[in-house]
């Protein structure tokens, strides 16, 4: 049976499937042998006589089971037998099968090898070495098999020269999925390796990693290597991969072989290295740069693909840059001759390097200086020659370290570029000054002068540098300006003539190179995606920042019509912000990410920050960074959506779109200081204004705005003790003094009062009495429980000067206007909310009052007219636009509810007045039940403020209820429940003291209740 | 809630008035994780519960979910009033926008006469409270999100935990302050 193994016809899938036959028969051969007792031979003798098999393979086989046992016998020393098998097993070239008996071999083996601490090196069968030698001879004896698998293409294509083309690729297709499918054979043996006792950090770093990078280079197979350094990322401990990172991430980018695909390595490599990270923070060797390690490699492999890219788009950047060369023509384009029209093309790309001049290799001086990718010998000498030159202007910037802008046309010699670069400096230099006068930067200068307008781009790119060096803020926002018009500008030229030639080249040709190459940028988006987030759980957000040089250098580089490419930026650029909230937008070239996002995606990029700023747990929040952030999200906003229209299936979306927004909205208001808050609640409101989402969003904005009122209202307290009182103790102190205080303003504090019961109770104080209101007690209570909720928020008061208080007096008539003005234009959208929300800001309006009265300078003279036309105008709404009876009902119980509890400024005229608005348009409603009701209810607006008390309102209330029970009742005997809640109304009236009730009225109520019910 | 459940009755988790995301972010993070879990057997809402989101939240929680109509749920439709026996305890729930005045104790005697609960449940005041008055316990959990009410100065974040056994009642009142919980207990009689 074992003979069948010979086969070469069987595919590695089903050659896999008879292995597994043959595997499972040796198993009984191998406890056959084992078991002494039932052969009765020497070991020594089997494995003599095995050797005397017939053919290769089976006789392999049976040699690996007999050596198996040999080992375990312990009779001789583990590691000659193995070294033997080894050996011997070469006698098989043939790769499908030599593959799988390097498989058998590891496989039967993994138990008998000397490793570190297991029996058999106890017993002198050798150490770890010799474990490690074994396993990684049969890995290298493996990949040599497994790479001459490729030779069968090579033969057959020779040999099929004349057959069909097709034939050939499916051939080829074919065989490089076979040789994919045993890469597992090949991989076990890594597996094994990294299950070694033996294999410490220390085996690893110093032997193991540099003997499988050694083997692997001499294999010249990008699929091969590609499959084994993922291997490695996967298999071995994650503090091993810590502590060999450097060797790592040279191998890996040292590999040429344009088959290797980097970006998949480094995905999983960063990953894990992730995962690691966020399972065990602290753990992490601090003396390991790995920002810096993977950045300087980063580096290289961005410029690898750039390159990559620009010469896939050669022709079109060519005609980009002659064109931008003639138009401007300050050079000649004489010199150059066709290879440096591809080194013009590179150039343009960006060429981004680390410059490995500099010393630095801290964290914070990571400096990226942009070299033309010509000669390294003309790289150098371009340094040396301008380091002088330049670092004396540069230094003037503060610059330190930063090399020269060196990114510049071809066919210039180095005296030429001195020059320039001197002019770039110069240039840098009148852009600060100018802005220093004027905040303006001088793009359009810049673009009216030939000159400096050839240097457009270099001093682009200068900017980005010193953007990425440079500590002041001053500069700092002058210069992402600066990039962002030079970008844009840039990005335009490139992509009209992109176009242009597009149209002209052959275009199948032109698609396959660009879909090639846009999943180049793509994968390389994704590597960096991974790095940035890694560096997240890693670093501080100085460190962090840095990072956005690296997808910036793409993405000025790339044409962004792409939507992958989008998506790719968009993801890298959400990432942060799901971090550190806003603080993102602290980063060096973030804005400029952001701004380079294309028009399409703007809407989307909107909506994954602000998903992302609710995610986030750092909530901090600056105002400069709020008013940046709509910068770049204010596109959601101006979408227009008619959530009215029966065939609009977003609605769902545009629904949960508010919340998110409302949400959002929170987050950035979540601020304790109320300039701030008020400046960015305008803010909000004003890019709100205009779009479809306001209808939807105001509700929130006035009650954040009513917040603020309130907030201000408090200020109050504690300007009123300190004015009463010269000094302030603790917060018990407050009881005695505002007992008396409080007095003073008995109506005004009425609120309070109403408050102050549930507090009252709350103590377990459980008096039955103690809703009457208006004892000293409470006061007393109430007064030490509003100071004692905000005591706190006194000492944030405490400078507060009467300018300042002038200056909240302003915020909240502005917050009065603004929320009137707003709230007309909506009314008729939601009149529901609009109503409540009109006497919710009635009842601010109200308690502001005591924020006048505390500061007599202030100037606030018709908040009483203010208050009752946030009270008329719901009035309004109630009669245009709400129809329904249940809401109508619904409607004047509310305004009762807040009518009677919580507005107290109105002169009593004026509260007659709307009471009896309200009474009126009780009587009105439909349904006799719910006129009755109503009317009930209403009767209170005349009775739970002692201001405007006034039994006989009451009284008549009650009568107009009674009439219209009793003219119900002619035409329908249902209604005769009512009477009960009649009655009810005046039981409570009579308890309370209402002394108009008379005992008569009273007496036949409960008679004709009794009659009707019993 | 180190007591074992037999002992201490059925857990009734009352809370309501979230308002969000209308008038704030949601439930603070500290009550999240207190409500995940599966040991309250009955939910009471006095309504506002705002989104569909923390309508999911509260139905996740137990199975027997009662929810009043709030002043601002104008987007679902509960009902207005809600009486239920849990134990031997008989108990009715408004959201209390209704009852005039808001959250007067007296009117709210008045107004479940027709239920004769031995406990009342309202909310809309946004300040927690439990009373007790002419033998019924009055029982406000206060908002849940801390949300802004306009004669409120500083509203906190607050719900209750009724732990109903045999013929007394435990009731937590937990509070939200600067990030951390603050429970507070207290004993109920019939």
């Amino acid at each position: 049976m074992v003979c069948e193994l010979r086969t070469s016809h069987l595919s590695p899938k089903y050659y896999y499937e008879l292995y597994m036959l043959v595997f499972n028969e040796l198993q009984h051969l191998d406890n056959f042998i084992s078991d002494k007792k039932k052969h009765k031979k020497k070991i020594i003798d089997i494995y003599e006589s095995v050797q005397h098999a017939g053919n290769i393979i089976p006789r392999l086989y049976l040699l690996i089971i007999v050596g198996r046992n040999y080992i375990k016998n312990k009779d001789i020393k583990a590691k000659y037998i193995l070294k033997d098998l080894t050996e011997l097993c070469k006698g098989v070239q043939h790769p499908l099968r030599g593959l799988f008996l390097r498989y058998f071999l590891i496989q039967m083996c993994k138990d008998r090898i000397p490793d570190s601490g297991s029996e058999y090196e106890e017993a002198g069968g050798g150490n770890i070495d010799d474990a490690f030698d074994f396993l990684l001879t049969n890995f290298y004896e493996s990949l040599k098999l497994w790479s001459r698998m490729n030779e069968k293409i090579k033969v057959n294509s020779t040999l099929a020269k004349m057959a069909d083309e097709n034939i050939i690729n499916n051939n080829k297709i074919k065989i490089l999925k076979d040789k994919m499918d045993v890469k597992m054979l090949v991989g076990s043996i890594l597996v094994r390796m990294s299950q070694l006792e033996g294999m410490t950090k220390q085996y690893y770093i110093q032997k193991c990693l540099p003997k499988i990078l050694n083997n692997l280079f001499s294999i010249n197979d990008g699929l091969i290597q590609q499959y084994i350094f993922e291997s490695i990322v996967q298999v071995f401990s994650d503090e091993c991969h810590i502590y060999s990172l450097p060797t790592l991430l040279n191998a890996i980018m040292k590999t040429d072989n344009s088959l290797v695909d980097f970006k998949s390595i480094l995905i999983t490599l960063l990953k894990r290295l992730r995962c690691f990270v966020e399972s065990n923070k602290l753990d992490l060797p601090k003396e390991i740069d790995i920002f810096n390690l993977f950045y300087d490699h980063l580096v290289v492999y961005v410029n690898k693909t750039i390159n990559v890219y620009g010469q896939k788009n050669k022709n079109s950047l060519n005609m980009n840059v002659s064109d931008y060369m003639n138009s401007n023509s300050s050079h000649n384009m004489h010199n150059n001759n066709s290879n440096n029209f591809i080194t013009t093309t590179t150039t343009t790309t960006t060429t981004v390097n680390n410059n490995n001049n500099n010393n630095n290799n801290n964290s914070d001086n990571n400096n990226v200086v942009i070299v033309p990718n010509q000669d390294i010998e003309t790289i150098k000498k371009n340094q040396n020659d301008l380091k002088g030159s330049s670092n004396k202007n540069l230094s003037e910037h503060e610059q330190t370290g930063v090399g020269p802008p060196a990114f510049h046309t071809s066919g210039i010699n180095i005296n030429d570029y001195t020059n320039n670069s001197n002019i770039i400096n110069k240039d840098y230099q009148n852009d600060i000054r100018n802005s220093k006068n004027n905040n303006n930067n001088n793009i359009n200068q810049n673009s009216n002068t030939p000159r400096h307008s050839n240097l457009n781009i270099d001093s682009h790119y200068t900017s980005i540098k010193s953007n990425g060096e440079n500590k002041n803020k001053h500069n700092h926002i002058l210069l992402s300006n600066n990039n962002s018009n030079n970008n844009n500008s840039y990005n335009n030229s490139y992509n009209n003539s992109y176009n242009n030639s597009y149209n002209n080249s052959i275009r199948s040709n032109k698609i396959i190179n660009e879909e090639e190459c846009t999943q180049n940028i793509v994968k390389m988006l994704q590597v960096i995606y991974e790095f940035i987030f890694l560096c997240i759980q890693l670093y501080d957000d100085i460190t962090i920042s840095k990072l956005f040089i690296l997808p910036y250098t793409i993405v000025s580089n790339v044409n962004m019509n792409n939507d992958i490419i989008n998506d790719e930026v968009i993801n890298i650029i959400v990432l942060p912000f799901q971090y550190l909230g806003l603080n993102t937008l602290k980063g060096n070239n973030m804005q400029t990410l952001l701004n380079s996002i294309n028009e399409k995606h703007k809407k989307k990029l909107g909506f994954c920050i602000i998903d992302a700023i609710i995610e986030c747990k750092n909530k901090t929040i600056a105002y400069e960074e709020v008013e940046n952030i709509f910068n770049f999200i204010y596109h959601m906003f101006h979408e227009q959506i008619n959530i009215y229209d029966v065939f609009n299936f977003e609605k769902n979306t545009f629904y949960s779109n508010c919340e998110k927004l409302c949400k959002f909205y929170h987050i950035i208001t979540n601020i304790k200081d109320i300039d701030t808050k008020y400046n960015v609640c305008m803010l909000f409101l004003k890019h709100v204004k205009n779009g479809s989402y306001l209808i939807q969003l105001l509700p929130t904005i006035i009650f954040s705005l009513l917040n603020i009122v309130n907030t201000i209202s408090v200020i109050r307290m504690y300007n009123f003790d300190k004015s009463g009182r010269s000094h302030i103790g603790d917060s018990n102190n407050y009881d005695g003094l505002t007992n008396v205080s409080e007095k003073k303003e008995d109506n005004l504090l009425y609120e309070d009062v109403t408050f102050n019961n549930e507090m009252n109770h709350n103590d377990g104080n459980l008096d039955p009495n103690s809703h009457h209101q208006n004892t000293p007690e409470h006061h007393e209570y109430s007064e030490k429980i509003n100071s004692n909720d905000s005591a706190t928020d006194y000492a944030t008061f405490e400078n507060i000067d009467d300018n300042k208080i002038n200056h909240y007096n302003l915020y909240v008539k502005n917050i009065f206007k603004c929320i009137h003005s707003n709230l007309l234009l909506v009314k008729s959208d939601i009149p529901l909310l609009a109503f409540k929300l009109f006497f919710y800001t009635a009842v601010a309006v109200n308690n502001y009052n005591q924020f006048i009265v505390a500061h007599p300078f202030l100037c606030f003279n018709n908040l009483e007219a203010i208050c009752y036309e946030f009270i008329t105008q719901p009035l309004i709404v109630y009669e245009d636009d709400i129809n329904k009876t249940t809401q109508q009902f619904n409607c004047i119980f509310w305004a009762v509810g807040i009518l009677s509890s919580y507005i107290s400024i109105l002169e009593s005229e004026s509260y007659d007045n709307v009471a009896s608005k309200l009474t009126q348009n009780a009587h009105k409603l439909l349904k006799k039940k719910d006129q009755c009701l109503s009317l009930l209810c209403c009767s209170h607006l005349y009775w739970e403020n002692k201001k405007y008390r006034n039994s006989k309102k009451v009284i008549e209330c009650l009568q107009k209820c009674l009439k219209t029970v009793e003219n119900s009742l002619l035409s329908n005997q249902d209604s005769m429940f009512l009477f009960l809640y009649i009655l009810q109304k005046y039981i409570y009236y009579y308890e309370a003291e209402n002394l108009e009730i008379q005992i008569d009225t009273l007496n036949n109520l409960i008679n004709l209740c009794y009659d009707n019910y019993i | 809630m180190g007591e074992k459940v037999e002992d201490i009755g059925e857990f009734v988790l009352i809370i309501g008035d979230f308002h969000s995301p209308m008038r704030n972010l949601g439930l603070p993070d500290c009550f999240k994780d207190l409500l995940k879990t599966d040991k309250i057997k009955h939910v009471l809402c006095t309504g506002n519960v705002g989104s569909s989101e923390n309508l999911e939240l509260l139905k996740n929680i137990a199975d027997s979910v009662h929810i009043a109509q709030g002043d601002m749920d104008d987007n679902f439709n509960f009902p207005e009033e809600i009486s239920l026996n849990i134990g031997n305890f008989k108990i009715a729930l408004t959201h209390g926008h209704q009852i005039i005045p808001w959250g007067d104790v007296n009117a709210l005697m008045h107004w479940q006469k027709k239920y004769d609960s031995d406990i009342i449940i309202y909310g809309h005041t946004h300040k927690n409270s439990i009373t007790q008055y002419e033998g019924k316990y009055f029982i406000n959990p206060g908002s849940a999100t801390g949300a802004f009410q306009p004669w409120v100065t500083k509203p906190i974040p607050s719900f209750i935990l009724m732990a109903i056994a045999q013929n007394s009642i435990v009731v937590y009142v937990y509070e939200e302050k600067n990030g951390k919980t603050k429970v507070e207990m207290s004993e109920l009689h019939k």
